[in-house]
């Protein structure tokens, strides 16, 4: 088993609802590799430091797991589906850090 | 003429220079180093130039293994649109 951080970028249009849908679909598909999502953070809608996709705004989602490799390999090929996504970014951590980062700080108080 | 100009140089090297610049040392390094972060673009932002390019460790004073986790840090949050590619 190996720590992992998943964040991704969803489109400027989509509701709060909608993310949780798609989390909650993340969820079930990690679940079914034998991965286990330990913690969520949401980051709020930022501006993007350039355009993707024509969107100039995104949502970011960070996504804390527990599992093996090939639960990620199928949790982005899901991401790379998902049209609503327009980026992501795995990373390989040395443990979870279930405090709130910087930037989820930030959302928070603004 | 010529004779002072060579005088000058050498006290120059000899290291009676002007003024006295210390030593810069890296940031990260040490006990009190700040943690690299992707996350973290204030702190990142002091290490790329105006246009967004990564500075170089020999003007920045950052150590080389310290210099290869900033590099992969900026990347990083280059792909996630939190810093400039080209600004």
């Amino acid at each position: 088993m190996a720590f992992y951080e998943s964040i991704f970028i969803t489109r400027q249009e989509l509701g709060e609802k909608e993310i949780d849908k798609t989390i909650e679909n993340f969820k079930n598909i990690l679940e079914k590799h034998s991965a286990d999502l330990v913690d969520t953070e949401l980051w709020g809608l930022r501006n993007l430091a350039y355009k993707i996709e024509k969107n100039k705004k995104g949502h970011y989602v960070v996504l804390k797991i527990s599992g093996n490799g090939e639960a990620i390999h199928e949790l982005e090929r899901n991401m790379r589906i998902d049209e609503n996504i327009i980026r992501y970014l795995s990373i390989k951590t040395e443990s979870i850090n279930t405090e709130p980062s910087i930037l989820a700080k930030k959302s928070q108080e603004g | 003429m010529q004779k002072e100009k060579s005088n000058y140089e050498n006290n120059d090297s000899s290291g009676a220079k002007p003024f006295f610049r210390r030593k810069k040392t890296c940031p990260f390094s040490g006990p009190e180093g700040i943690a690299i972060d992707f996350r973290d673009t204030r702190t990142l932002n002091k290490f790329v130039s105006e246009r967004g390019k990564i500075i170089p460790a020999r003007i920045s004073a950052v150590s080389a293994p310290k210099q290869r986790k900033l590099a992969q840090a900026i990347k990083r949050a280059r792909i996630l649109a939190l810093m400039p590619y080209v600004a």
